[in-house]
Formats: C-alpha cells, sequence, structure tokens
C-alpha cells in the first residue's frame, strides 16, 4: 500500500510541478495551459487515502502522510535530475 | 511591514535555538531512528542466534524458568519476550539500568542459544530517549522536545510564503548555500506533520521531567542525585528478596490468552510479588499494555485493562510514538521520516555556519561551533558504526562485554570530537570534514564484508533480510559520507 500510495502521490506531484511557475523556471520551460484530464490528475492522490482507510483505517492517516513525504522527495530529485544539465549551464553563464 | 519584522525576529529564534538546541537534536532525532528497528538490530548483533525458528512450545517456555529464578535471585525484574513477527526468538530479558539484556532461547526445544552478550539496539534507545544519563537526560531531552516545537514553528512563519512554491524545489547544482537551503526545507517542509508528531508526542511523554507535579527544587534534587546513593539511604533499604517457588508458565500463558486473545501476549514479566502477563505493543495503535496478573502460586488475581481518559491519551501517544504496532511498513516509513528530520536538522546547522563564515569565520567561537558541528554531524554516525564493528570484533567470552561495546561507542565519539574541535580551532576545517567523512566512509563501507566474514552461514547470494538491510544502509552511509567528502572545497 505504501508503494501504490507513493506512486499515486508522485503522479499528482508531478503534474503539480509542471504546472508551477516556479518549476517550469528553474527547468526554463514555457508554461502551457494544462488539459482538464491532466489537471484532474492532481487529485490522484485521494485514491491513494480512500484505499489506505479501506485496507487498514488506523494506519491510513500515517502512511498516506509518510507516502506524501517520500514522494516529494522523489519528485523533487527527479526534476533536479533531469535540469541538472539547465542548471550548470546557468551557473557557468552559458546559457545567458 | 509588521508581518517582515516578524519574520526577522522569527529568523533569529529559528537560527539561534535551532542551532543551539540542534546540536543535541542530531543526536536524539539519529538514534530515534536507528532505535526504530531495535529488536531487529538486536538479532543482527547477535549473529550466533538463527534468523528463523520454529513455533513455541509449552515446553519451551518451562526451560526458561531456571534462569528466570537466578535473575530474581540477583534482584532483578526478568521478562520473557516471546516470539514475534519481528523475533522469531524467545528471549529472557532485564533491564540493566540503561539497556535491556537478553539472554535468547529456541522456541520449540528451550535450549539456550550460546550467543554474545550485547547492549543490542536498545542502546539506541535508551541513549534517545535518555542520553543514558536517567532522570537528568530525560529533562534534556524532553527541553530539547519542546524547543524543537518552537524551532519548527518559526521555521513555518519564515517561510510561509513559500511553502508549497519550494516544496519540490532542489537545486544541488547551484551555488552551495542555496543547495543546502533547498535540502533543508525539502527535508522540512514535507515531512512537517511528522517532525512535529515525534517533537509533540515525545514531549508529551515525559512532560513530568519538566512539569514536575512537586516541587522543582525537589525534583532537579532527586533527578541529579545518583541512584546509587538514593539506593543506600536507609529508608530505602531492602531486605534480600526470596525467590518463590516458580509455577508452571504455560498454564498461567493460556489463561492469559483466555483475556486478551490467542497470539496477542507479549512479555511475562516477573515482580517479587506476582507474575504479569502482558498484551503486545504490537495489538494496536494504543499501547494499553494490559495485563493479566497471577501470585506465585500460580492463582488468578486481576486483570488491568486502564480505559480513563487521560490513560488512553497517554496510550494513544505513547503508540503513536513507539509505532509497535504499525508493521515493517510503517517502520520503514517512521526510519525514513526520522532520516530525514535528522537532516532538516542537519543542514540547518551547516547553514547556520555558512551564513556567518564570512564575518565571523575567523573568531574562536565560530571555529569551537564548527568543531561541535563537526562531532555530532560526522562524529554520532562515526561512533554508531564504531559501535558495531566492536559488536563483531570484540571477543565473545568476555563478561564485561556490553560495557565494552558501549566504551568503543563513546571513545569513538570522544576521539571525533577532540580532533574536530581541535582542528578547527587550528583552522584545519577541510581537513577535519574530509578525514571524518572519509573514515566514516571507510568505516560503512566495509561494515557488509565484516557481516559476511563475523556470521557463520552467511554468503553474498544468500543473507536473511536484516542483516542485508544493515549492510546495504551502511553502504548508503558510505556512498553518502563518500560525496560530501569529495565535494568538500
Amino acid at each position: 500500500m505504501i508503494v501504490l500510495c507513493s506512486v499515486l502521490w508522485i503522479v499528482s506531484l508531478s503534474v503539480q510541478a509542471v504546472s508551477e511557475p516556479r518549476m517550469l523556471r528553474i527547468a526554463r520551460r514555457e508554461a502551457v495551459a494544462p488539459a482538464l484530464t491532466v489537471r484532474l490528475m492532481r487529485w490522484v492522490s485521494l485514491v491513494g487515502l480512500l484505499l489506505c482507510l479501506y485496507q487498514r483505517p488506523s494506519t491510513a492517516l500515517f502512511v498516506w502522510l509518510g507516502s506524501f513525504s517520500i514522494a516529494t522527495v522523489v519528485v523533487a530529485l527527479g526534476w533536479a535530475w533531469r535540469y541538472r544539465g539547465v542548471q550548470r549551464v546557468r551557473r557557468t553563464g552559458g546559457g545567458s | 511591514m509588521i508581518q517582515d519584522r516578524l519574520r526577522t525576529r522569527m529568523g533569529w529564534l529559528h537560527a539561534w535555538s535551532g542551532f543551539v538546541f540542534g546540536l543535541l537534536l542530531v543526536c536524539i532525532f539519529a538514534s530515534g531512528t536507528i532505535a526504530v528497528f531495535d529488536t531487529e538490530l538486536t538479532r543482527w548483533l547477535q549473529p550466533e542466534v538463527p534468523p528463523s525458528a520454529t513455533a513455541l512450545t509449552d515446553e519451551a517456555l518451562e526451560e526458561t524458568l531456571p534462569t528466570i529464578r537466578k535473575l530474581l535471585e540477583r534482584d532483578e525484574k526478568p521478562f520473557i519476550t516471546l516470539p514475534s513477527e519481528r523475533d522469531p526468538i524467545l528471549r529472557v530479558q532485564y533491564h540493566d539500568g540503561h539497556e535491556f539484556l537478553n539472554i535468547p532461547f529456541d522456541p520449540g526445544t528451550g535450549q539456550e542459544l550460546a550467543a554474545r552478550a550485547t547492549v543490542g539496539g536498545t542502546f539506541f534507545y535508551d541513549l534517545h530517549y535518555s542520553l543514558r544519563n536517567g532522570d537528568t537526560g530525560i529533562i534534556f531531552v524532553t527541553f530539547s522536545g519542546l524547543m524543537l516545537l518552537i524551532v519548527l514553528g518559526s521555521g513555518i512563519i519564515i517561510h510561509l510564503k513559500e511553502l508549497i512554491p519550494d516544496l519540490l524545489v532542489l537545486r544541488p547544482f547551484s551555488a552551495r548555500l542555496r543547495a543546502w537551503l533547498d535540502v533543508h526545507v525539502l527535508a522540512s517542509v514535507p515531512f512537517l506533520p511528522f517532525a512535529f508528531m515525534m517533537a509533540y508526542t515525545g514531549t508529551f511523554l515525559h512532560t513530568r521531567s519538566i512539569l514536575p507535579p512537586v516541587s522543582y527544587l525537589a525534583s532537579i534534587n532527586a533527578a541529579i542525585t545518583p541512584v546509587a546513593v538514593r539506593a543506600e539511604s536507609p529508608a530505602l533499604q531492602k531486605e534480600k528478596t526470596v525467590v518463590p517457588a516458580l509455577p508452571p508458565l504455560s498454564p498461567l500463558l493460556h489463561d492469559a490468552e483466555k483475556v486478551v486473545r490467542a497470539g496477542q501476549v507479549g512479555f511475562i514479566l516477573f515482580l517479587p510479588k506476582n507474575i504479569l502477563i502482558s498484551r503486545t505493543d504490537a495489538s494496536g495503535p494504543a499501547r494499553t499494555r494490559e495485563h493479566v496478573d497471577f501470585s506465585y502460586d500460580g492463582h488468578f488475581i486481576r486483570h488491568v485493562l486502564l480505559t480513563t481518559p487521560l490513560t488512553r491519551t497517554q496510550q494513544v501517544m505513547e503508540g503513536i510514538h513507539y509505532v509497535r504496532w504499525g508493521g515493517a511498513g510503517m517502520r520503514w516509513l517512521y526510519f525514513i521520516s526520522g532520516l530525514a528530520t535528522t537532516i532538516m536538522i542537519g543542514s540547518g546547522l551547516v547553514l547556520f555556519l555558512m551564513k556567518r563564515r564570512r564575518l565571523s569565520g575567523g573568531r574562536v567561537i565560530f571555529r569551537l561551533a564548527e568543531g561541535l558541528t563537526v562531532s555530532v554531524l560526522v562524529g554520532f554516525p562515526l561512533a554508531c558504526s564504531g559501535f558495531f564493528w566492536g559488536n563483531r570484533l570484540l571477543s565473545g567470552g568476555s563478561e564485561q562485554r556490553t560495557q565494552e561495546e558501549v566504551t568503543v561507542f563513546f571513545l569513538i565519539w570522544a576521539a571525533s570530537a577532540v580532533w574536530g574541535m581541535g582542528g578547527c580551532l587550528m583552522k584545519w576545517r577541510v581537513q577535519v570534514w574530509r578525514s571524518e567523512l572519509g573514515l566514516l566512509a571507510v568505516l560503512s563501507a566495509l561494515l557488509g564484508p565484516l557481516d559476511l566474514l563475523t556470521r557463520s552461514g552467511g554468503t553474498v547470494f544468500h543473507t536473511p533480510t536484516v542483516f542485508a538491510a544493515v549492510d546495504l544502509i551502511a553502504l548508503c552511509v558510505a556512498a553518502v559520507a563518500f560525496q560530501i567528502a569529495r565535494r568538500l572545497a
């Protein structure tokens, strides 16, 4: 359940990252208005909460919040890894 | 304008209280994080004990009675922990004033297993909640927990505007200060629920130590008077304990199981007047410690389950803090979150120094602060690594072995602190960080091979989970230490 919840959170947070102006600036990407289905994906993590409640209510909140924390680190690391080149160029002044 | 002034003041509070208490909080959180797996660590620290065993038999339970009797004659309060999902071995345990020492038994035959004496994973548990200093240590830890709540609150106020936009921002290839700040925020914001929960429940559990129900003077006096002196006072001197005949345990266990349900018994505690058969902490979020009491002649005395609102609150707080009920997955979540919170505090310490280096870097007090930071951030994990090495390399036959393990830990930590502070005072800052990180990387990387060499039956391709997990985590620590050492200017 922890793995499933983490995956759902990763999807949700990735969609959030794609539509966050600050994250797009870091990646030097143009902001585009996401489609409705993509915007709805932000709430997919709520499915995880429901599944957690269904499986074991006493641990649901712990698992859901814990997997959010892990997913955040995964998305942040993934984003940093993906756009490390852009940041390096900016640091050395090559891109300006 | 008012908001800016508030943020400035909170920034001061966050930085200074964070640094002063952060030095202690890193040790508290790191040891607490390790203590999440205290039972599993005890298994790693006793490699002679087989990783799996047969189910518990009534005969095996009776075979532990001579050992129990010996311990009762020594005025100990022994208890038997029954095999569980976390530990398949039957163990007789007692508290030595700091840790729970254990004697393992085969749960099928009741034969005592020849295993090295060790302080086990409970060493980190004791270090976490009392700094190995009894009541005085508990006061320090509880007050630090309270300060952590203040530091977290002030941190949120400082960062309130950017809390959500910064949630996923990590720029490890940016300027160093920026990168460390990102690490600090990333290790803080997503883990805030965990950090608040642990700081609050931890402080709640020992509130009496900082808000005693009696006068502060009496409470402080009791805390600083050594236990040995208190025991010598005539009023507290006891007569030599006469150990009564011990009843067969299996009928008592079966009777108790009728009350707390089969498979729900965690341990059997032997007190001077009676025997308590207690519910396992793994049974639910509330740590009820519901127990059925028997006399030494085998008669039922009472069934105890405290259900007042106050005790229920205490039980739930304990359950949440200790997480003995949530299964392996929940413990891993706690472990990762604890690690992140330790990184949050550690990166805060580094940021505090970085921001003041340009203006105050030459001052003696700054160099001393940096020495203390090295001793805590690198010295503590170095001492932990040394503890594991000590466990495997100290000879098994020594009577004082458990004490030697502890001595190894504190000797390595002391040496790291002396080198850290001395080196920083001599302006060998980079060499100090590099040498300690390098040693940590080497000791941690070689822990896996050491485990394989000093554990009978271990091979690279077939390592029981408990051993594999410890070895792999040590390898990760080595990789991180190596990477940081490599990137140091």
